[in-house]
């Protein structure tokens, strides 16, 4: 064979192989309103970043007539690229190819990658579109989704792990999202769950849509398993693009910093607080109107609306914000709040980003359900997570620290480095009415007009308590800031902790309450 | 993906506050007593076969009927001793999870 003609055997064996599962197959992706596994990583990616490798990886399976069926690069193209400059590994399954399904050769490629991501120590995303396992390569391609899983759990907290999901992703497939540390879903695309409607339908006589049971709407509001929800692919990879911009190449790093931006104008931080203790107010106002260009980035936005995470900066480094939402459900920790807030921390924490945790919360949620749906246990992660974590850790209580949701909200007491307190702020172990109803139940009870003195011990308490001074007078606050003075301390506290190094007793690893 | 823009009330420790409440929160199901005397499928599952006749006596662990769910057959029995007042579902038939299948008194 001459070069010219062994260039032009690899150019055509390229081709074939780079045309997925064929025209037909490519049209019906389209149909579906999806783009191409190739597509979407060219959008993810910087411009001609992205470089392919295992082109020409073929499955060995020979039972069932596979052993005369080539599938393009087996179902999976898998590579390296950049976004935004920074470096990731990427793996996106194809449709086209046997409907994307996972066989052994397949598997092996993304394990590959993710060997890489680790060993170069930069993020894996994970573009997920396949039918599930290939049932003719049988155990082998369980042995793909377990040798997956398996290096999910050791890259956690080592290289960020991002998951995008196109497609259905369903059975034992929906776990190597699920290991990972965000999850991006499209609305009418994305299809998650154990066992589909069908299956439902003939087991249990269920009826119920692929939609209404795992669509992208249920994943990100009712179960919690999406972290990203966005109306169209490219309006998801924007949001990837974004995150990566927030979060380090992996745990032996800080995020890099960007320059510093002032808030953006029209954020009144004093206003934004109502007088009356009990109304509400949007959290995400006060986040906005303390950092830089008032860019705050949610994450789990549409669960567990009563807490608030999600990434911003403040003078140009990225910082971790938890804040109890009072405009929803008053901001009490339940048992999904704390689930999510617990995982933001510990994510952070993993990646040395510092935690901004900003206070107003009347406790936890009460109720028949919370409590045998381990409330307990759930909202036994916060203390944990907030505990366990060694970043900087600065808290500022905007109004209400009630009980036990005021020491679990990254109080002084798990080690919070800096605790700020605004003049608004009521830090009891209850709110009055509540006090005064247990303090002073016998003096209420015998008075004549028992509301009127209801009333007088209500207010004796809020006098007396329903502020930040007694904690600060017992240390547990360091300082209380005026509202317009919050930016400033938090910079401020954030320098000088950039070296802090706090150390944990060796240990394998602890026992969450998982 | 809106939540009802609409402020509730919430009581908290006697203080209540305006709140919006989440899809989940508003759905939520209230509590109901669990009644010994009902006994109720555990998992959605049909009816193989029925042993319980009203009026019958039966003790505390006395097959009651067979549910098959998930390919596996499981014997529901008695929680208690007693007098089986009402069979309500017959061979066959699919139950939901939860559904009322046999009342004793």
């Amino acid at each position: 064979m001459s070069w010219l003609s062994k260039i032009r055997d690899f150019l055509t064996r390229r081709e074939t192989v780079i045309s997925g599962g064929g025209p037909k197959a490519i049209e019906k992706q389209i149909a579906m309103g999806k783009l191409t596994a190739r597509q979407r990583i060219t959008a993810i990616l910087d411009p001609d970043s992205f470089h392919e490798y295992d082109l020409f990886v073929e499955h060995r399976c020979a039972d069932f007539g596979m052993d005369k069926k080539l599938l393009p690069g087996d179902g999976v193209i898998t590579g390296t690229g950049t976004i935004m400059g920074y470096p990731v590994c990427i793996f996106a399954q194809d449709f086209t190819v046997a409907g994307g399904s996972l066989g052994l050769a397949h598997a092996r490629k993304i394990t590959k990658i993710m060997d890489h991501a680790m060993k170069l120590g930069i993020p894996l995303i994970g573009i997920n579109d396949s039918g599930g396992a290939r049932i003719q390569e049988g155990v082998n391609s369980l042995a793909g989704y377990g040798e997956i899983f398996y290096r999910n759990t050791l890259a956690s907290g080592v290289i960020p792990q991002i998951s995008v999901i196109l497609g259905p992703c369903a059975g034992g497939a929906v776990y190597s999202p699920a290991l990972t540390d965000f999850v991006f879903v499209v609305d009418k695309i994305s299809k998650m769950f154990i066992t589909g409607p069908e299956v439902i339908k003939t087991v249990l006589g269920e009826e119920i849509s692929m939609e209404d049971l795992g669509g992208a709407r249920v994943q990100t509001e009712i179960s919690g398993n999406a972290h990203f929800y966005a109306d169209s692919e490219l309006e998801c990879f924007e949001q990837i693009k974004k995150l990566v911009t927030f979060i380090p190449w992996n745990n032996r790093k800080k995020a890099d910093p960007y320059p510093p931006k002032p808030p953006r104008p029209g954020y009144e931080i004093e206003k934004i607080i109502p007088p009356e203790p009990n109304r509400p107010y949007d959290v995400r106002d006060v986040i906005r109107a303390v950092c830089d260009d008032s860019d705050f980035f949610e994450v789990h936005r549409h669960w567990a609306a009563n807490i608030v995470v999600g990434f911003a900066r403040m003078h140009g480094q990225t910082v971790g914000v938890v804040a109890n939402q009072p405009l929803v459900l008053a901001g009490v920790l339940d048992v999904d709040s704390s689930d999510k807030a617990a995982r933001f921390i510990r994510f952070c924490d993993a990646f040395n980003i510092p935690l901004v945790t900003f206070v107003d919360l009347p406790g936890y949620l009460p109720g028949v359900d919370q409590e045998h749906a381990g409330v307990i246990r759930h909202g036994a992660k916060v203390l944990y997570a907030y505990s366990e974590a060694t970043v900087p850790k600065i808290t500022v209580i905007l109004r209400k620290a009630y009980g036990g949701g005021y020491i679990a909200m990254c109080s002084r007491h798990l080690g919070a480095d800096f605790v700020f307190a605004w003049p608004s702020a009521e830090i009891a172990v209850m709110g009055p009415e509540g006090a005064a109803n247990i303090i002073f139940r016998a003096e209420i009870q015998a008075a004549a007009d028992p509301d009127a003195m209801r009333r007088e011990k209500v207010a004796e308490y809020t006098e007396k308590f329903a502020n930040p001074y007694i904690a600060a007078a017992n240390g547990h606050i360091d300082a209380v800031i005026l509202p317009a003075d919050t930016r400033d301390f938090l910079i401020h506290a954030m320098e000088i902790s950039a070296q802090k190094i706090e150390s944990r007793p060796t240990k394998k690893h602890g026992v969450p309450p998982f | 993906m809106s939540d009802q823009h609409e402020f509730r009330q919430l009581q908290l420790d006697d203080t209540v506050y305006e709140t919006l409440f989440t899809r989940k929160f508003a759905r939520r199901t209230p509590y109901q007593p669990v009644d010994p005397r009902q006994v109720r499928a555990r998992i959605p599952a049909v009816v193989v076969s029925v042993s319980a006749q009203p009026g019958r006596r039966v003790r505390r662990g006395d097959a009651l009927l067979v549910l098959e769910a998930m390919k596996m057959r499981n014997e529901v029995t008695a929680h208690h001793d007693g007098v089986v007042a009402r069979v309500l579902v017959a061979p066959g038939q699919l139950v939901a999870k939860n559904e009322l299948l046999v009342e004793l008194e």
